[in-house]
């Protein structure tokens, strides 16, 4: 019965603190472990006034609130937009491909048109900034 | 003896096999995940469908939602983040910089940041994003 009852006592003492080292490291490992997986759209930067607006060498896609987008002034929805444009670069590698939206305009709308455009005509996507609207329009 | 060793292989048998489980959570945790730089902010990245991996090694600017910068765990002004990549730029000719922007950065405060950096002598600046299944279909 004494011998037993050490062997026991023996076997508690080797396994407590190593569930308890296993758990701390566990939860060390988890939580400063990450698992996104990150991704990047590669814009080129340049200012808005020296990229001098042509339309008829520039593809100049306006974009604004509640999905509303134009092609060079005229209003398109986006498939369009996305299909012209894939067009333009096609026929021209370097056709550069001017994003303007509104200035109050979240990131995460823009990365809409963004995304698309950068499947085909990721190198010559530039952003510019919207010269018209110098007070917030309240949205 | 006879009556105590049916109990103690009773309790062991028990634990063992949680003991096994968080073995394999451990290494699984180990293993799989990747550890990251704690950030200042804490910003919610916008979800898009690209898929060219982002570089850990490039300097990355954080962006919060109020149009805040910082590098890391330091706050930067524009001003002061201008400085930086200039200096970074004669020291090592070409940089790769990423953005970590929040989704709800407005698109003028993004521009203006990516103007200015442009300005400063920086050719092209990658936007990360996240990959979001439900975005991911092309037009």
């Amino acid at each position: 019965m004494n011998i037993s009852q050490n062997h026991r006592r023996r076997t508690l003492i080797s396994l407590t603190p190593l569930i308890d080292v296993v758990f701390i490291l566990l939860i060390f490992f988890m939580r400063a472990s990450s698992f996104v997986e990150w991704k990047y759209i590669e814009l080129g930067v340049g200012e808005s006034e020296s990229l001098a607006l042509n339309l008829s060498t520039q593809s100049l896609v306006e974009v604004d609130f509640n999905n509303q987008y134009s092609l060079n002034k005229k209003a398109l929805p986006l498939g369009e937009i996305i299909n012209r444009v894939r067009e333009q670069v096609r026929q021209d590698l370097d056709h550069p491909v001017l994003i303007k939206p509104v200035n109050d305009l979240p990131l995460q709308e823009l990365l809409t048109v963004l995304d698309a455009l950068s499947q085909f005509a990721e190198s010559n996507i530039s952003l510019v900034k919207d010269q018209s609207q110098s007070e917030p329009n309240g949205h | 003896m006879d009556i105590d060793e049916p109990q103690q292989k009773r309790e062991l048998e028990t634990v063992l096999p949680l003991v096994n489980i968080v073995f394999l959570l451990l290494i699984f945790f180990m293993l799989a995940g990747a550890f990251t730089k704690a950030d200042l902010f804490t910003i919610s990245v916008p979800d898009a469908s690209a898929d060219t991996e982002a570089n850990a090694n490039d300097i990355m600017i954080l962006m919060n939602s109020n149009s805040e910068l910082a590098i890391e765990k330091t706050p930067y002004t524009e001003d002061q983040l201008i400085d930086f990549i200039q200096k970074t730029l004669v020291e090592n000719q070409v940089i790769s910089v990423q953005l970590k922007a929040d989704k709800k950065v407005k698109s003028k405060d993004l521009i203006d940041i990516m103007e200015k950096l442009g300005a400063a002598g920086l050719q092209s600046i990658r936007l990360l994003t996240v990959i979001n299944p439900d975005n991911s279909e092309s037009f």
